[in-house]
């Protein structure tokens, strides 16, 4: 049996923790101040521009903080912690992708290399042969091509590390909220603008029974996907979805 | 090549450890579970053509798993197989599939597959190179050859259809060797012999829907006897004529899964057959020499039974089917006084139709063949052997000696791709691909030819043997020329009309039009039968026969097929002796106590099983189990009941199963029986109900006392229920028209899903009690087999080994093939009776409109979906199990040890078996409770498709795995409250009725009666 003073230890170090714990979630989405974007055609980093990497650069500058933080109100996440443990909201890739400059700049569609979030459960990681059909020619000399290049031509797999994941006893189905008109990043975030891609939803069933009890809003889903929502996006109907247990738990 | 696009291990649900992190959370956060590495995304390096990650793709290619040939499609699903379905176009089995054929995918990803070739290295068997194996092959050939020893080598090939035997005969002769054996141990030599000499043709397709009377003699058409699947499919289909069904009666002295679903039962002595046969041949005409009175006397039944029989058939005339298959030594010419009737009564060509012959057994070689080739072994005069499957060390007579004799064998070759007991004698392995990693052809009926292809790459470094064969003989300068093609594939498709563009256009069908059979077939010379008679001494018969799930034996690696209880004794991961009540009284032993089964050949220990349907002179055990080594599910399960055979063939060169005396005597162990079933008796309680087909005919009044021992006051109009997805009365306020709280339960309510109500109609008068259904289930829905020995807890003797957790009731098995044995008599009543009726109802959740299971769930982990689901939440439950306690079907099962996570000792899915896991359905974790959903995830697939189409499901669009495995086709399932359904109007049926509708469950199963064909009154 513990004595008093040990029961206050472990009280003390329950609330430490918890306050770690908490933090860390938490930082995992700052970034390092906010930097105005430069004006244009203005060295950066002291690259200058029609440099290698200067368009790159320049993206991940103009979107750095334009993401809207993800809607954690409903947090509480176990899928956080059984799934993600030891990965923050936004961790270190083996290859730093710069979703800023494929989205913002060269306008790739989403679904240019996931190629089967409109027609399967599986969104689908676009394969090394996809990156590799631009990047044969493309930055070649680049370090972070030359990483990819490494994986291409050894035949390993890239070791993404995963940050989106719902647990095993649920089924989602990507094609049916993609051809329900739901924006990517209505649960993903504004990818586009992270120049590392983090995590945005808590992933947890009370966030996604919100969507599905109340419905969903194509203006709101573009909004969050940081589009001004049009006249016929204002229009649409809310769309609702089943909440029946069975429709995702099997 | 392609690596695969998700994580290789596919983790568990641990709701353990997800409720310790739920209930931490609020305090010490992520602090608490720690040691997960984080998950990784691996991609494609390059994508497949023509697939999407995440959507399954479908080969059709040609199962193996027996000589039938049946067609398959093998679903993938991101590169892996995961499920085989009959492949509907297919000619042979049209879309249905049995236990064994589902089941080739765990012999596909059996855990004990030789990973690459092994070579004999001081004794053992150590992995070698690819390159090292071929080499040390061609070495041992060419030294062969140079002392001019070839002529003597011998290969023997587990029987096979296609081209195959032909490429190998022709590697054989280039190589100066003899052609090969090609042996399969479960062929029905006797049948074939004499068919081919009555009839022509090795085995004619045999029409039941043409027939009104089906004699049996022993042959086990339903048992897996010949070819299952189609003689399965033609027997439903005339059972389901009902009035115009044909009446069966079954001859044997074991009454077999053919002999429980005839009406009527001869228990003729074993042995008698052959009087039995010659005397109803007498009675049709032909003058058979024996008299009814003298093959009654002989057979030990009534001379009565015999002479309606020889009425019956002579009144059904051209429209009688009489099969033989009899295992005693003189099963030749019992198989050809059979042929003879049908000949005499002008049957051929209506139920025995030769031009539709199946031509499995074409080019396969004797029993007797392969003995002697192993006495040749034994003299020292083999100086190089070869196996590919055949597993003769276990499936030959033990006299014959298989491991002194491949002792005496320079060099022994095994391309077997899985471990077995020969494979394990041999010198060299150079494992071949399993058959769903392979190329080949088959030609089941004549010009079709069903292709066999690859539907994944391989899972371990192994090599189609006919590569290895051509790599061998590109090598060797002699053969080289002769060998111009590059690989197996190429030799197939020039073999092909329209050659590689022929074979790439056939394969989306897996048919074509052509022929892959190897000449001229060999005629085994037919071998006096030293004796017809039973040999031995002792006051028992012994019958071994043929598992219906294991067959010879090569199934007993496989959990699924060891963990489907036998249909007739409904025993699992056990061999017993089936003897009958006064057998077991007149002993003195009782169920389980074990008995010592005595031969000249060798002795058995095993426990006693008390079977009705068996003669009490007569003992029966399963072959099939008992394996030295054949991988961890078959190493010592059960006893080998081959040992206690001699070498006794019958003329036609096959091995006979019925040929000893035994002694039996009281050995002092008991075990338990490892067995799914509760009670072989319904108790009045109804569940599987008959009607006598004089009822349909309107010449008898349909009594209803056979069920309803207590009657309740549930409508029998239950459409009502069918049609609403909560039974009316059990809607409480949502039935309350004003109610404004009936939420998606409205049939109003925009998204629509309580305009369905999903049902199951399932024809007992199709259902065999085949269990196909059962296998099917556990492929489609990861149901863990928990069988093995390290599944279960040791705490008591007499419950440790193969099968103690279902001893204690702990097997998974969604569908449970219930089987009740129908005798107007006291349980204590022992007395031999051959007249009792035999009914199977598959059953399982019958997801009921007022469901018992969902009031008692303190944390509504079960309830009921707007579309008449009785839906089970497996991350809601938290394993009080009042559900099941309160479940009149008692269909829910527990997880009692959490088979399904990786990291335990329980785990059912050892690697590769998870590779086989169905990812759209949740693996379920330890302390769940689990049930049929009815196949929910192919309902929501369905729904996915219908949406992404913009349309609405369209009736019978899809089936349960159940409905679709079933090769007697007795399951419909479907949207009961829409007509676009063949389940709605099969509901309707007179025969239809729900198991205890007193108890007002409203069920969405509806069973229809059973329809018995008593002999007709004289």
């Amino acid at each position: 049996m513990p004595g008093r003073r040990s029961w206050a230890l472990v009280t003390g170090f329950v609330v430490v923790a918890a306050a770690v714990a908490a933090l860390s979630a938490y930082t995992g989405t700052l970034f390092s101040a906010q930097q105005t974007a430069p004006a244009a055609d203005q060295p950066i980093d002291g690259i200058n521009p029609g440099q290698p990497g200067y368009l790159t650069l320049k993206a991940n500058l103009e979107a750095r903080g334009k993401a809207p933080k993800g809607p954690w109100a409903y947090s509480g996440s176990s899928n956080f912690n059984r799934y993600f443990v030891g990965v923050s909201r936004s961790p270190q890739q083996p290859i730093n992708f710069p979703h800023p400059v494929h989205v913002n700049t060269l306008k790739l569609n989403c679904v240019f290399c996931h190629y089967a979030a409109d027609k399967s459960p599986d969104p689908g990681m676009p394969a090394i042969s996809t990156c590799m059909g631009c990047h044969n020619t493309v930055a070649i000399q680049r370090p972070e091509i030359q990483k990819l290049k490494a994986y291409a031509d050894s035949g390993k797999a890239i070791p993404w590390v995963r940050i989106h994941k719902v647990p095993d006893y649920v089924q989602f189905p990507h094609m049916r909220h993609v051809n329900a008109g739901v924006t990517c990043q209505a649960c993903h975030g504004q990818v586009q603008n992270m120049p590392r891609v983090e995590r945005y939803a808590s992933l947890n069933m009370g966030w996604c029974v919100n969507c599905h009890l109340n419905g969903y809003s194509r203006a709101e889903g573009m909004r969050a996907a940081g589009y001004e929502p049009s006249q016929e996006d204002m229009r649409a109907p809310i769309r609702k979805a089943s909440y029946d247990c069975a429709v995702c738990h099997y | 090549m392609t690596s695969i696009a998700n994580t290789g291990d596919k983790p568990a649900v641990k709701r353990r450890e997800f409720l310790k992190v739920l209930g931490a959370s609020t305090a010490a956060g992520a602090a608490a579970a720690c040691g997960d590495k984080p998950e990784k995304l691996l991609p494609y390096l390059v994508s497949p053509d023509h697939t999407v990650p995440g959507v399954s793709t479908y080969y059709a290619t040609t199962c193996r798993e027996c000589a039938s040939g049946c067609g398959i499609i093998v679903e993938t699903r991101d590169g892996r197989a995961i499920k085989a379905e009959g492949n509907p176009d297919h000619p042979v089995n049209r879309g249905a599939l049995c236990a064994r054929g589902q089941s080739s995918l765990q012999g596909l990803y059996n855990p004990d597959r030789y990973r690459g070739p092994m070579l004999r290295d001081g004794g053992e068997l150590k992995p070698v190179s690819w390159d090292q194996a071929l080499q040390t092959l061609a070495t041992r050939l060419g030294e062969v050859r140079s002392r001019n020893q070839a002529g003597n080598a011998v290969f023997i090939n587990q029987h096979e259809q296609g081209s195959f035997p032909a490429f190998l005969d022709q590697w054989l002769a280039a190589h100066g060797m003899p052609a090969h054996l090609s042996y399969d141990a479960e062929a029905p030599l006797a049948t074939m012999s004499a068919n081919r000499e009555a009839y022509g043709v090795a085995w004619p397709s045999l029409d039941f829907t043409e027939a009104r009377v089906v004699v049996s003699i022993g042959a086990d058409f339903l048992d897996g006897w010949g070819h299952s699947v189609p003689q399965q499919l033609s027997w439903a289909d005339a059972r389901a004529k009902l009035t115009d069904a044909p009446r069966a009666v079954y001859i044997g002295a074991r009454r077999s899964l053919t002999g429980l679903n005839s009406d009527q039962w001869i228990a003729a002595k074993p042995g008698s057959e052959l009087q039995v046969v010659r005397a109803l041949l007498g009675a049709v005409g032909r003058g058979g020499g024996v008299s009814i009175e003298a093959a009654a006397q002989a057979a030990g039944v009534t001379a009565e039974s015999i002479t309606s029989l020889a009425n019956e058939l002579r009144a059904a005339g051209s429209h009688a089917l009489v099969i033989a298959g009899t295992t005693g030594p003189d099963a030749r010419a019992v198989a050809l006084a059979a042929a003879e009737i049908n000949k005499a009564l002008g049957a051929v060509g209506t139920t025995v139709k030769t031009a539709d012959a199946l031509l499995a057994y074409e080019r396969i070689n004797t029993t007797a063949q392969v003995r002697e080739a192993v006495e040749r072994m034994n003299a020292g005069n083999v100086p190089i052997a070869f196996f590919r499957g055949a597993n003769i060390a276990h499936t030959l007579a033990k006299q014959t000696n298989v491991a002194a004799a491949l002792g005496k064998v320079a060099f022994k070759v095994s391309f077997t791709s899985v471990k077995d007991e020969t494979s394990e004698l041999c010198d060299l392995i150079l494992p071949d691909h399993h058959s769903l990693e392979s190329w080949g052809d088959a030609e089941p009926m004549r010009g079709v030819l069903s292709l066999v292809q690859p539907t994944m790459d391989p899972v371990f470094t192994t090599r189609a043997t006919a590569d290895v064969l051509i790599a061998v003989a590109k090598a060797n300068p002699a053969t080289a020329s002769r060998y111009g093609f590059s690989d197996y594939r190429a030799w197939i498709s020039s073999r092909i009309s329209g050659g590689d563009t022929g074979l790439t256009s056939a394969l989306p069908r897996g048919l074509t039009n052509g022929s892959a059979l190897a000449g001229a077939v060999p005629t085994a010379r037919l071998a006096a039968s030293a004796s017809q008679a039973i040999g031995g001494t002792g006051e028992y018969t012994l019958q071994v026969y043929f598992s219906p799930t294991l067959g010879d034996g090569r199934g007993a690696n496989k959990p699924w097929l060891q963990e489907l209880p036998d249909p007739v004794t409904k025993v699992l991961w056990q061999t017993v002796v089936e003897m009958h009540g006064e057998t077991a009284k007149a002993l003195g032993v009782a169920q389980g106590e074990h008995v010592t089964v005595r031969t000249a050949a060798g002795e058995l220990t095993a426990p006693a099983y008390i079977y009705i349907g068996i003669r009490p002179d007569t003992i029966a055990i399963a072959a099939g189990r008992g394996h030295a080594g054949y991988g961890r599910y078959a190493a010592g399960c059960g006893s080998d009941a081959y040992q206690l055979l001699g070498i006794t063939e019958n003329e036609a060169g096959g091995w006979a199963l019925t040929q000893q005396k035994a002694t039996v005597t009281k050995a002092s162990a008991l075990s338990r029986i490892v067995t799914t079933e509760g009670s072989a008796r319904q108790h009045d309680r109804g569940i599987a109900r008959a009607m006598s087909v004089g009822v349909l005919l309107g010449t008898e009044e349909e009594h209803d006392g056979e069920h309803h021992a207590f009657t309740g006051d549930a409508s029998h109009e239950f459409l009502p229920g069918l049609r609403s997805p909560v039974a009316g009365d059990a809607q409480g306020d949502l039935v309350d028209p004003k109610s404004k709280d009936q939420g998606l339960y409205d049939p109003a309510h925009p998204l629509g899903l309580a305009k369905r109500r999903w049902a199951m109609t399932i024809d007992l008068a199709r259902c065999t009690g085949c269990s196909a259904c059962v296998t099917a289930c556990y492929a489609e829905n990861n149901i863990p087999t928990v069988g093995a020995p390290w599944q279960g807890p040791v705490v008591m003797a007499d419950r440790t080994g193969f099968g103690a957790n279902i001893t204690r009731s702990r097997e998974m098995a969604w569908i449970r093939l219930e089987r009740y044995f129908e005798i107007d008599r006291e349980p204590k009543d022992v007395a031999f009776d051959a007249s009792f009726d035999t009914r199977f109802v598959p059953m399982m959740c019958q997801h009921c409109g007022n469901a018992p299971c969902e009031p008692v769930c303190p944390v509504f982990a079960t309830y009921h979906a707007p579309d008449g689901l009785n839906v089970q939440v497996y991350n809601r439950c938290v394993g009080t199990r009042y559900c099941s306690n309160n479940c009149p079907y008692k269909v829910r099962y527990f997880n009692w040890f959490g088979y399904g996570e990786h990291d335990r000792a329980q785990y059912a899915f050892p690697e590769p078996l998870h590779w086989q896991l169905n990812p759209d359905v949740t693996v379920r974790g330890k302390g769940v409770m689990e049930k049929c959903t009815f196949c929910v995830q192919r309902i929501r697939e369905a729904e996915h498709h219908a949406k992404l189409e913009g349309r609405e499901i369209q009736g019978d669009e899809f089936t349960t795995a159940c409905a679709q495995a079933c090769p007697s086709r007795a399951i419909i399932f479907g949207d009961a409250a829409s007509d676009a359904w063949t389940v709605a109007r099969a509901a309707q049926d007179r025969r239809a009725y729900h198991v205890f509708e007193e108890l007002n469950t409203f069920t969405a199963v509806a069973y229809l009666k059973k329809v018995n064909h008593p002999a007709a009154r004289a």
